[in-house]
Formats: C-alpha cells, structure tokens, sequence
C-alpha cells in the first residue's frame, strides 16, 4: 500500500491555495498539537459566498494536502454549504460510507486505514466547523 | 534471542525501542503467574501468600541493588520514571533556599525537566549542540546552584559524549546530581560514582510498563520528604501526628505494581554486555548505512538512538511509508520540544534499536529509506 497517491502528493507540493488572502474576512487555525503543526486559514467573503481561500503554515503532506483539498471543497459556497461540505467529509472519514460526496477528498481513503494519522488529515475540516460555532 | 520475544512473530520490524521495548517471555510469564497463583499484597497480610510475595518483591529489589551496585534499602520501587523524577523534583526543591537555583540540560525529555521548571523558580539551562556533546558546566555553576537534572543519554540524541565528564564536575562543585537513565539503562551499565539519584522505567528495559526504580543514597533519602502519603508508608499514625516509615518503603505508598516488580527483575536478565555490544554494533552499521545517503540529515553520533531526517519530506510521512513496510518508528518532537527548537531541527524521525534488531532489517530500512523522496514525488 502507498497512501501517498498522485491526487495527495498534487495537493501537498503544489498547493492550489498556499498563502494568505490580503483582506480575509475570517482568519482560524488548525493545530495539531501531537506533532507540533499549526495552519492558518484565511477566507474572503463576497455576497454571503466564500469567494477567497488560502493557508499557511508547515507540516506533513498529509495535513497540507487535507487544508487544499478541504478549502477547495468550501470556495464558492455559502457558509452552510461549506459547513455541509466539512460534515460530509468527517462523516465518510468515521463510516467510510458517502464518498460519492466528497469529491477529491476520496484521496484520503488508505490514510484512513491508519488510525495515527487522523489528526493530521481531520484537524482543518474540523477547525472550519468549530469555527463556525465559536 | 529473537524467540524469547513473541512480539517480534508477529514480523514487525521494530525500531521504536527507545519509546518502549518489546517484552520476553520470562517478564510476561512472571506477570501471568503472579495474577494467576501468587496474588497478594505485600506487607500487609499474615498469611502464607502475603509473606510469599513480600519475599519476591525484595528479591527483586536486591537483584536490582546488585545489578546496579548499591543496597537493597536505596532501590524504590515506582511507577516510571517520571513518577521517580516528580518525587526528586518535589523533595528536593523544598529543601532549597528562596535564591538557590538548579540546572537542567537542554536534552532533556520533558519528564526531566517539566518537572523541575514546576518546583524550582530558578532554573538554568545547560544547552548542547546537535551532536549532543554538552557545553561546560563549569562555567554555570555559581555558590546559588544545587542541583544537577541530567539524562545519562537523550532520548532525540543518543549517547552525550561529556556525560561521564560533566556530572563529575557537577558532584566535585558539590552539587546533587539527579540521572535520568530512562533511554541509558537498556544499553549500558551506569556507575553510580558521582550520581546521588538515579531514575528509570522499567518499559525501556523489556520490563512491564507501570513500574520502574528510584535509587537514591541511604543519607540523602533520609532527608527526602515523600511526594504521596498513604498505606504502608508510615510506621504510626495518630490523630495530629505521624511516623514515617523508613525508606524505601516511605517512599511507596498505597498498593505497588507488584506483578510488575515481579516481572521488572526478569529483564535484568537481558542487560548483559553481549546485548550491549550487539545493539551497538547495529545502531553504528545503521548511522553508517544512512550517512550515506545524501538526502538524510544525522542528528546526534553514537548510541542506540538514531535520528535523522530526509531533506523536504516530514517526519509523519517518513514514518507512514516506513509503516506500510511494517517499520515501527518514532517521529515528532519525542517529548523533548525544547530541544528541537532551540537546535532548529523540528521534528524529526527517530530509528531507536536493541539487540533484537538484526542485519537484516537494517538493510530493508535502508533500502525503502532511499526510495522516500520518490514515493513522495521529489
């Protein structure tokens, strides 16, 4: 097995959505303290959709490829769509059921099998949702 | 020597000893039959059984004194060595005056050092460079300085080639010096000459885990206030006062991991100078193998702990690769952060062996560790 597929390792060295959003509306961090990563998030707003995203920080391919795939899943949605998005993807990551939902985010499916390496793929879809709620 | 570990059956290729060693069948076996036949407290029935495990249980600690050369009356029985390290840092630092300060090297896991920085208000750093040699200690100590928190080896580093010379110098200033043997106590035999403490798991050492030693000298345990008060630590206790029993049994309130004493003794077993050499040997063939390739980056020089990194790929993913290939090793920040930080090396991969590891093994490990930076497409 070679969870590291093409679909991961695009997402990790070269990132659709590496770096900060001059002017972000919403700026969050997902940390993963276990292994010492701290990604920042930064969102733009434009009417009531998500019209710009990005993030920095460093960290495993694993968690890179996680935040490019998880706001490329959220840009262009409203909020409740975005959150609907997070929810589906944590949903499959727990049952393994929904894929056909979750578009790219399917490139996580052999991490999956390796329970160590939850956190490093579940930590930004989560910090979107909790954003939400703070 | 491989058939003694049942572990290793199940064909993982383990390099993650200096987290926790694999176990042999004599320690497990010791543990299954105490909790089959032999349960018991200790030093609290009057019946056969009870008596029985008394006896085992300073067995275990006279076989321990002896191995590690010292007496019976110096050996407590603990649950690690952080719970060793917490009851040193505790006791000692309430003996210390308002502006007395401590030093505490920059190896340090965070068990020899959270623990001090909690106790003590004045605590100074020893630093260290990548190799792991330490700077003077001479220069630091100053008529304030009391104590020395050492490890005898670092967990990230291995081996600290100034060890020996720098607790020397700490105990002729007259300093306590306080060891950390947690990663040495698998892969040498310590002389106790110059450390007046000395702390352990027996995890590391192919024991169980829950237990551990504190060796303390007799004179200095004398003055050592407990850290917990509860059964079987008091000789006499009425309402306002108490007597505290004498050490070590002071020192081991409420009901100990006996099962785990019991199996703790079984793992001296396995620290004989021919596993020392074994595991040296390997670890020297797997720092030699991995210098080689250009894309890795050593940290530390000798001992049975290896750590490196492969130049742009993140440890996490090393060691996700290497899992898929049944290796078991450690990568992060191996509870000792500040280190990594001040050494600017962030987290890193840690290949930690012992003398179960074979030839054999290495040569995989090399192998899938050289192709790493393509599986990742670099």
């Amino acid at each position: 097995m070679n969870p590291y597929n093409e679909i991961l390792l695009d997402h990790s060295s070269h990132p659709l959505h590496r770096g900060e959003v001059a002017d972000a509306d919403i700026i969050f961090e997902a940390k993963n303290a276990s292994c010492g990563d701290n990604i920042k998030l930064y969102l733009k707003l434009a009417n009531n959709k998500i019209s710009e995203v990005g993030f920095t920080g460093v960290g495993c391919a694993v968690s890179q490829a996680s935040a490019d795939i998880m706001l490329d899943s959220i840009v262009g949605k409203d909020y409740a769509e975005a959150e609907q998005a997070c929810k589906d993807f944590l949903d499959y990551w727990q049952s393994g059921e929904g894929a056909e939902k979750i578009g790219e985010a399917e490139a996580f499916a052999d991490i999956r099998m390796m329970p160590a390496r939850a956190k490093c793929v579940t930590t930004v879809w989560r910090s979107f949702i909790s954003r939400q709620n703070a | 020597m491989r058939e003694d570990f049942p572990q290793l059956q199940t064909g993982i290729r383990y390099f993650d000893n200096a987290v926790t060693s694999l176990k042999p069948l004599s320690v497990i076996e010791a543990t299954d039959n105490f909790y089959r036949t032999q349960n018991a407290n200790s030093r609290r029935g009057l019946y056969k059984l009870s008596a029985e495990v008394d006896q085992k249980i300073e067995a275990a600690r006279a076989k321990i004194a002896n191995y590690l050369g010292t007496n019976p009356d110096e050996i407590i029985f603990t649950h690690g060595a952080t719970e060793g390290l917490n009851i040193l840092a505790n006791g000692l630092c309430d003996q210390l005056g308002e502006n007395d300060e401590i030093i505490v090297t920059r190896l340090e896991h965070h068990s020899n050092l959270l623990p001090w920085r909690q106790h003590c208000k004045h605590v100074k750093i020893l630093e260290c460079g990548r190799n792991g040699n330490l700077a003077d200690i001479s220069d630091m100590i100053t008529p304030r300085t009391k104590i020395l928190a050492i490890s005898a080896e670092s967990n990230v580093l291995g081996e600290i080639s100034n060890f020996e010379e720098t607790i020397r110098k700490a105990k002729a200033a007259g300093l306590t010096v306080v060891v950390d043997a947690a990663q040495a106590i698998a892969h040498r035999k310590l002389s106790l000459e110059n450390i007046d403490f000395l702390a352990f798991s027996g995890h590391k050492m192919y024991g169980p885990m829950g237990v551990g030693v504190l060796r303390g000298k007799r004179e200095l345990l004398q003055k050592l206030p407990p850290l917990f008060y509860g059964g079987e630590m008091v000789d006499e206790v009425h309402d306002g006062s108490l007597e505290l029993a004498a050490p070590p049994f002071r020192f081991e309130a409420g009901t100990q991991n006996l099962a785990g004493i019991i199996g703790l003794e079984k793992a001296f077993d396995y620290l004989t100078p021919e596993n020392f050499k074994k595991e040296q040997k390997l670890a020297t063939l797997l720092r030699e193998e991995l210098a080689k390739i250009p894309e890795v980056e050593l940290y530390g020089q000798s001992g049975t702990i290896v750590s490196f990194n492969i130049i742009d790929v993140h440890p996490h993913d090393v060691a996700t690769i290497l899992d898929c290939e049944n290796f078991a090793i450690r990568a992060g920040y191996h509870c000792a952060q500040p280190l990594l930080e001040k050494l600017k090396i962030g987290p890193c991969c840690r290949a930690s062996l012992s003398f179960y590891n074979n030839e054999s093994e290495i040569e995989d490990f090399i192998k899938l560790t050289k192709t790493i930076r393509t599986r990742m497409g670099l």
